[in-house]
């Protein structure tokens, strides 16, 4: 080995090289390391809060806790308490704290439809304390799809039973509206055939008087006694109509009670619906905006993947196409 | 005896064996590196390969072509005709030629289902005739079989010819397969003008073109006026025989129109013959063809067949 020494100049100062080698590998890893570490947040003084849940589902060790789409910290640990709930420890850098109020709420939530869950802190109200260390904050989990969907249905539904009550009410040919529809139809059938009687009585009656005018003395005896005989009928006619009118008058009030409460009835049933919608459709828009956001990111998966070779091989590329033409039709 | 080595001896031959192995590590890391490129430039040619990327345009066009394809297949023409007027308009706003050409050939067809010959003529003459825009010999030999195809249903044989003829020249510069289905108009031609020796003559030629081609649909046509032409001149045998390949032609494609066409030329034949029991036969089965196909007028004609059979 003395010999390989002496005769190679490679091998002088060997040992100097190798110590300079180990330093600058050392510093480089330390260097690596440091940052890695300021990266992970490892050197951030950090704040541990508490929230309670009913169930650890989707809460995981590590998860991202953010406030106002910032992160600020991250789930630390997840433990069952005495009666099985499940203590959630939450691990925030001291420098976001000072947003952390004892009225903010801790809520599950995605990054988007199908994205990862987060932890979201809501920033609470101004005027409210800030939180303490090992505070306990107020947790609430975002309703899912089936959830909403449930919920919408429990809503819509005695809605729906409400409505179909009122048809079938409306249909009932027994129920108190169709009675006065009747009532009211048969009234003014009376109306239109007293009305034709009246008119044909005056008309006769002008006749007879124009008559018994021109034949004044001859008629005048048949003619007083046809005009009695017309007044008589007349009479008559009149209070048939009298009654009619008070027939009408006496049924017209228990049909306005009856027309009033089958609205009364509707207007309920309208507001009913109103108030369903109006509690549902603030999340329509967000869920028609994730949906069309999934489609959008579907489409876009597939038509990389279209690109992508050797699938793009197997793909048709689209073009107009011209029919065939028979040289036989 | 060897020799002792000595220093410098050594030295020299540490240094050789040094050389030897740096040599050999050198040149594995060569073989290597010259691996890992052939390999990069593999997968840049493969993955490198993109498919021709489509504007929205155009591919609003080809979408209203497709949608036009499905109901015109389906026989719904009026809607047809809506879509492809659609891609024409999109096709237009583009200019891309060969897709106005297309749009207007495919018009064509449409309007010549309908019975709107005029329409028909209208769009085939916007690309003969054509002043700014030069359209590809292909779409011209479509456009001119499509005038001859027009001509022929008017029983225009003269300028029918002329376009048939025009036709075949332009599918010669285009190096088109179509000239078999060309052949097999002008064959169709003589026969409707009651020559049915040149009929046979074009007929076969068609024939030998689209068999070159591989054109079964046309090959069934070219054989199915061979036999229609053979049983005008009594040759009954070998028009059977024609009209037996056709068929088995047809029905491998699976067109119920001509398969009945088919049925029914050979029951003409055996009528010609006199056997009306055979002949009955082969009508009954072209109007069950006929009748699920929906084509009423085959029926129409089975049906007066077998009449007269009957009658006999």
């Amino acid at each position: 080995m003395k010999i390989m020494k002496e005769a190679d100049e490679r091998f002088v100062n060997i040992e100097k090289k190798i110590g300079m080698f180990i330093i600058i590998a050392l510093i480089g890893m330390a260097a690596g390391i440091a940052f890695i570490g300021i990266q992970q947040d490892v050197f951030t003084p950090k704040t541990e809060i508490f929230f309670v849940a009913d169930s650890g589902r989707d809460i995981t060790e590590g998860q991202a806790v953010k406030l106002s789409g910032f992160k600020i910290g991250k789930v630390k640990k997840l433990s069952l308490d005495d009666i099985a709930r499940v203590k959630v420890e939450l691990s925030i850098n001291k420098k976001y704290m000072k947003w952390i109020k004892s009225d903010s709420k801790a809520r599950l939530t995605k990054e988007g439809l199908i994205g990862e869950s987060i932890i979201e802190i809501t920033p609470g109200s101004l005027h409210a304390k800030q939180i303490t260390e090992n505070g306990i904050i107020v947790f609430e989990r975002e309703k899912g799809l089936t959830e909403m969907a449930e919920e919408l249905k429990n809503e819509i539904k005695p809605v729906l039973l409400d409505i179909k009550q009122i048809v079938h009410y409306v249909n009932d040919p027994q129920s108190n509206f169709k009675q006065t529809l009747r009532n009211l139809e048969k009234v003014s059938g009376d109306l239109s055939a007293t009305r034709q009687y009246l008119d044909s009585l005056v008309q006769n009656t002008e006749k007879n008087l124009s008559v018994a005018i021109q034949n004044t003395d001859k008629n005048l005896t048949t003619a007083m006694v046809k005009v009695n005989s017309i007044l008589d009928s007349s009479k008559q006619t009149i209070e048939n109509t009298d009654n009619v009118i008070k027939r009408f008058d006496k049924d017209m009030p228990n049909l306005l009670r009856m027309v009033n409460k089958s609205l009364e009835n509707v207007q309920k049933a309208t507001d009913e619906i109103k108030k369903a919608t109006e509690q549902a459709s603030p999340q329509i828009p967000s869920l028609l905006e994730k949906g069309n956001d999934v489609a959008d990111s579907a489409r876009e998966v597939i038509d990389s993947v279209k690109q992508v070779w050797p699938i793009s091989l197997y793909i048709e590329v689209p073009e107009n196409k011209i029919l065939k033409i028979d040289s036989y039709e | 005896m060897s020799k002792p080595v000595n220093s410098e001896q050594y030295s020299v031959f540490s240094k050789k064996t040094e050389y030897k192995k740096l040599f050999t590590i050198h040149y594995s890391l060569f073989t290597v590196y010259c691996l890992l490129f052939t390999v990069y430039c593999l997968l840049n040619i493969g993955c490198g390969h993109k498919p021709p990327t489509l504007s929205d345009t155009h591919l609003k066009a080809i979408d209203f072509n497709q949608r036009a394809e499905h109901a015109f297949k389906k026989g719904d023409y009026k809607k047809a005709l809506n879509f492809y007027h659609e891609a024409l308009k999109v096709n237009r706003s583009v200019e891309n030629i060969d897709g106005i050409a297309i749009n207007l050939m495919n018009m064509a067809t449409v309007y010549r289902k309908l019975g709107d010959k005029d329409n028909a003529h209208k769009c085939v003459d916007e690309i003969l005739n054509s002043s700014g825009i030069i359209y590809s010999s292909l779409r011209l030999t479509d456009a001119s079989f499509m005038k001859a195809l027009l001509f022929t249903d008017d029983g225009k044989y003269d300028p029918a010819l002329e376009w048939t003829d025009k036709a075949i020249s332009f599918c010669k510069s285009a190096g088109c397969h179509m000239e078999g289905s060309i052949y097999n108009l002008k064959a169709k031609m003589y026969l409707l003008n009651k020559d049915p020796n040149s009929a046979i003559i074009y007929g076969n030629k068609g024939l030998e073109l689209n068999r070159k081609y591989d054109d079964v649909q046309e090959i069934a046509n070219s054989l199915r006026l061979i036999a229609e032409a053979k049983t005008s001149l009594n040759q009954f045998e070998e028009a059977i025989k024609l009209y037996e390949d056709a068929l088995s032609m047809d029905k491998a494609l699976g067109l119920s129109k001509k398969i009945a066409i088919d049925l029914m030329g050979i029951g003409n034949i055996f009528l010609k013959q006199g056997k009306c029991e055979d002949a009955l036969k082969y009508y009954q089965r072209a109007h069950s063809a006929g009748e699920s196909a929906g084509d009423q007028q085959v029926v129409k004609d089975a049906s007066n067949m077998m009449d007269k059979c009957l009658q006999k």
